[in-house]
């Protein structure tokens, strides 16, 4: 029983870090319809650059994290203004749009190798700590933390869409953009912005998720099955990127504790798509393409 | 108010010559009015005929092929909608356009995104519930729940959250019941007193016309008739056309 | 219709011609071969990631072909070597063996680094007839295509995990085991052999067999479910980077189990690096620690290399100038002929190298010392010397 309850909780750590990635992803497609296939690299850069601010300028990881997620986020404001709006301004085929998304997204991972080397870097700061006991369960410490600061951010995006003015512009953008400019809403600004918040919350996925883990150029893989967990939730749906997003970490995990180490993707996504079957517009989304 | 006054200032809104269209495709081919301070003037056309295309254009949603608009004076033609709704003008969409995502307090908030202020929104919001009662009760309400008509009066409600100084109306009247159609029309009169300059397109013309001080009839994107409403109202053409008479 | 009549009948004269020279030839060129230089070549991964593997391997043939030369060469001839990188890459690879073998005439080739190149290559070599001593290759799979022509003198993994099984329940004690493999050839083929030899010696048995993808990041699941089992002893075979997550992860549980490796993967610095100081105390059975073996072969390597590069020589150095060594002795016994020099490999036993003492056996594949290293306060420390391995 208590190792149940202790394979949850890191099922709900690891599934809070997909749920970040998977918000990018709901986030950007409801703001310009676009399946960004770039955007689990920013969690890649997220981690690697966050190993080298640790190791070369040595500072404490609270400040690290700030400086990584910003920078992320403006990073992911250049990809769109750069890469990806200048095909939407011209009225490109969506698929392009897509495509553009897919080859910078190869790119960053490539150069990241250049940059960084095809090694795995491992943080420095989490390695010593004891385990933490609560009763019979025994915690890692740094699960507890990952889980804190992905389910405080969510929090705080929850805030930010449901009780600012930049959040409701976001939401009325995303929904109806030519009558969100009626009303005054500089509807390009708001899609930098939903760039950018994606892009922070990758970035910092990426380094929580190295943290616990190891960084390297290839860990945007993990940052795709947050696609399947944004669509598991309903994709575009919020609260469904982050039931999904929580859903999948706990599936994947009990699976390989309970079933079967070998085969804990296939029964992960078997579950996703038995879920579609039942619900195609997934947990929480709303059926017909609309958003809720 | 002295005559030399009002021959002072420039009208509130002012098309000269305006053209429009999408790709190559013309859709509005020159036209020239003007909409007095205050005043309540109306555009009425069959379906096509180009009077959202006009609309749009005031509005900053779609750039003008040509000719120019002129809001209280300054040219205003190709600027983006954002920066048109700034300076005081704006546009209820034809259709309604009510967010169906947000309620209907949210909605009401979006229109007072220009000039945000939390202390005048509550007190704005009592206005608006003076002017449309049944949105009370329905602020926490999604705005998709809501009937036809509540729609139509939330997307004017929502237009007016930013006090605008021209209110541009595209087809309030499109798809309600005759009751509905009176009240809207109602509260259209009672924002013209207040002084609202207003521009409304219409197909419902006995409405139109009744309530417009000046009117214009757009066929095939140009103006082929003008005239005061009540005059119009009586002009045999627009009684074939448009009264079915 | 004419003309081109003419110059049909002006070819076949040709060709006839040529042929004539080309069947002339031969003779003249063997003598050539014997009074000229005797050539080896020398084939691996000198560009990209892979890189580093490949030139360790070949500084450590340069070094014997120097020493060879500087003796006066075999039997008078000189060695002369021809390089060539197969950038990871399998045609190039197979094109360069051709080369060897019909334009350069090469007495052998040396090398093949990296499995997937080197399985490549095993049948062009058989098929043109050439002795190969492959470089390093983890696969078990080039000494089991059934090439007569096939060497190899780093061992695979089946050397490795059931010198590993051995040594656990002999040296060690432990008595049950549980493993975790990745789920690639590497991963399932290493421990498949380590089972293997733990049920025919009869002495342990496998409470837990794990298998993981390759992209699995958390294990404490599958940790969790091995610890049920209590084993003495968690045996390893996945990429460094991922072993170390699985011994991190296993500490941060407050789980003291032993962990068993083996160089190729947690051997390597990524391991210890990822791993942190969870790291420290897994046993691992490398191929070579310089100094450790004790015969006078390798303690005369060990003293030239160091007075010569000023450092002590690396693993696949040392592999690569035993290869070099066996092919110089092969040659100066039976001359630069193909067929022989593959015969007197394939009898060599206990011959005593830089590297270990090695023996083939009758697949190609190798017998030789191995030794056990641990992870020590951050460095990969040499504990013991498996003299001779079965
Ligand atoms: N987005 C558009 N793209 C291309 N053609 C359009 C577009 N919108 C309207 N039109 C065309 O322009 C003409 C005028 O349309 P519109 O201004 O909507 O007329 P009205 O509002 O008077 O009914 C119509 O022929 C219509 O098909
Ligand atoms: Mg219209």
């Amino acid at each position: 029983m208590s190792q149940l309850i202790t394979q949850i909780i890191y099922g709900c750590t690891i599934g809070a870090v997909y749920a970040l990635i998977a918000l990018g992803f709901s986030m950007v497609f409801r703001a310009v319809g676009l399946l960004n296939f770039a955007h689990q690299e920013f969690m890649m850069i997220g981690g690697l650059l966050g190993y080298s601010v640790l190791t070369r300028l040595g500072l404490p990881l609270p400040v690290t994290l700030l400086l990584i997620t910003a920078a992320c986020g403006a990073g992911a404001i250049v990809l769109d203004k750069v890469g990806l709006w200048p095909i939407r301004a011209r009225r490109g085929p969506l698929i392009n749009a897509i495509v553009a998304t897919i080859g910078w997204g190869i790119i960053m991972s490539n150069g990241s190798m250049f940059i960084w080397g095809p090694y795995s870097l491992s943080y420095p700061t989490f390695s010593q700590l004891k385990p933490l006991h609560l009763g019979s369960i025994a915690l890692a410490p740094q699960y507890l933390f990952i889980f804190g600061v992905g389910a405080l951010v969510m929090v705080l995006l929850q805030l930010l869409l449901k009780k600012t003015m930049l959040g409701l512009a976001i939401r009325a953008s995303a929904e109806k953009p030519s009558t969100a400019q009626l009303m005054g809403v500089p509807t390009n600004y708001v899609i930098s912005v939903t760039f950018a918040i994606s892009g922070a919350m990758a970035g910092l996925a990426g380094m929580l998720i190295a943290s616990l883990y190891y960084a390297s150029f290839d860990m945007g893989i993990l940052g795709l099955k947050s696609l399947a967990a944004a669509v598991l939730g309903g994709f575009g749906s919020i609260p469904g990127a982050m039931l999904g997003g929580i859903a999948l970490g706990v599936i994947e995990n009990l699976g390989s504790t309970y079933i079967s180490s070998t085969y804990s993707d296939i029964i992960a996504y078997l579950i996703l798509i038995l879920v579609l079957l039942i619900r195609p517009a997934g947990l929480l989304g709303s059926s017909g393409g609309s958003v809720a | 108010m002295p005559a030399s006054d009002t021959q002072a200032a420039p009208p509130m809104l002012r098309l000269t010559e305006l053209q429009a269209g999408y790709g190559n495709l013309k859709v509005v081919k020159g036209i020239s009015m003007e909409v007095p301070r205050g005043e309540l003037v109306a555009i009425i056309g069959p379906n096509g005929a180009g009077k959202s295309t006009t609309l749009n254009c005031i509005a900053g949603l779609l750039s003008p092929k040509g000719g120019q608009i002129d809001l209280d004076g300054e040219p205003i033609a190709g600027l983006p909608a954002t920066d048109i709704a700034a300076r005081g003008m704006v546009l209820c969409p034809e259709g309604r356009q009510i967010f169906a995502s947000l309620t209907v307090a949210e909605n009401l908030k979006l229109g007072a995104y220009c000039r945000w202020n939390r202390k005048e929104f509550t007190h704005q919001i009592e206005e608006i519930a003076a002017l449309f009662p049944r949105l009370r009760e329905r602020l926490r309400q999604m705005g998709g729940t809501l009937s036809g008509g509540e729609q139509q009066m939330l997307a004017i409600a929502r237009a007016l959250m930013s006090r605008p100084k021209v209110l541009l109306l595209d087809e309030p009247s499109m798809g309600l019941a005759p009751l509905v159609v009176e009240a809207i029309f109602e509260t259209i009169s009672e924002l013209q007193r207040r002084g609202v300059t207003i521009l409304l397109v219409e197909q419902n013309a006995r409405m139109a016309l009744s309530v417009a001080r000046q009117a214009f009839v757009l066929e095939m994107g140009q103006v082929v008739l003008r005239g005061a409403g009540e005059e119009l109202l009586q002009h045999p053409q627009v009684a074939e056309s448009y009264l079915g008479v | 219709m004419q003309r081109r009549g003419m110059v049909g009948k002006l070819g076949i004269v040709l060709l006839a011609a040529v042929l004539a020279l080309v069947l002339l030839l031969p003779p003249g060129g063997a003598m050539a071969a014997e009074a000229g230089p005797i050539k080896v070549g020398w084939l691996g991964i000198l560009s990209g990631t892979l890189a580093p593997y490949g030139i360790e391997h070949k500084t450590g043939v340069e070094y014997a072909v120097e020493k060879i030369n500087a003796g006066g060469g075999i039997k008078g001839a000189k060695v002369e070597m021809i390089y060539t990188d197969s950038k990871f890459d399998i045609n190039t690879s197979v094109q360069a063996v051709r080369r060897f073998a019909q334009q350069d005439k090469v007495a052998a080739i040396i090398g093949g680094i990296s499995s997937a190149v080197t399985i490549a290559t095993v049948g062009e070599t058989a098929r043109l007839k050439v002795p190969q001593i492959a470089g390093l290759a983890g696969t078990p799979k080039i000494t089991e295509m059934g090439s007569q022509w096939i060497f190899r003198t780093y061992p695979s993994v089946i050397l490795t995990y059931s010198s590993l099984a051995h040594y656990a329940i002999d040296k060690l004690g432990h008595k049950k085991f549980a493993t975790l493999a990745y789920n690639d050839e590497g991963g399932l083929s290493s421990i498949e052999v380590f089972v293997k030899t733990v049920k025919e010696k009869g002495k342990g048995e496998i409470v837990a067999r794990e298998v993981v993808p390759l992209d699995a990041k958390e294990f404490k699941g599958v940790l969790a479910k091995m610890r049920q089992q209590n084993p003495d002893a968690l045996v390893m075979a996945a990429a460094a980077p991922v072993s170390g997550l699985v011994a991190r992860q296993a500490r941060e549980m407050g789980w003291n189990v032993a962990l068993l490796g083996h160089g190729g993967y947690q051997g390597i610095q990524q391991y210890r690096d990822v791993a942190g100081p969870a790291g420290d105390g897994t046993l691992i059975v490398t191929t070579y620690a310089p100094g450790l073996f004790k015969h006078k072969e390798a303690q005369e390597f060990v003293k030239e290399w160091q007075a010569k590069f000023k450092r002590m020589p690396k693993d696949l150095e040392a592999h690569g100038y035993d290869a070099m060594n066996m092919l110089a002795e092969a040659i100066g016994k039976v001359g630069p002929d193909r067929q022989k020099i593959r015969d007197y490999l394939a009898g060599l036993k206990n011959w005593p190298g830089a590297a270990g003492i090695y023996s083939f056996l009758p697949t190609g594949d190798i017998r030789k010392s191995l030794v056990v290293s641990e992870w020590k306060a951050g460095n990969l420390t040499p504990v013991v010397a498996i003299e001779k391995t079965d």
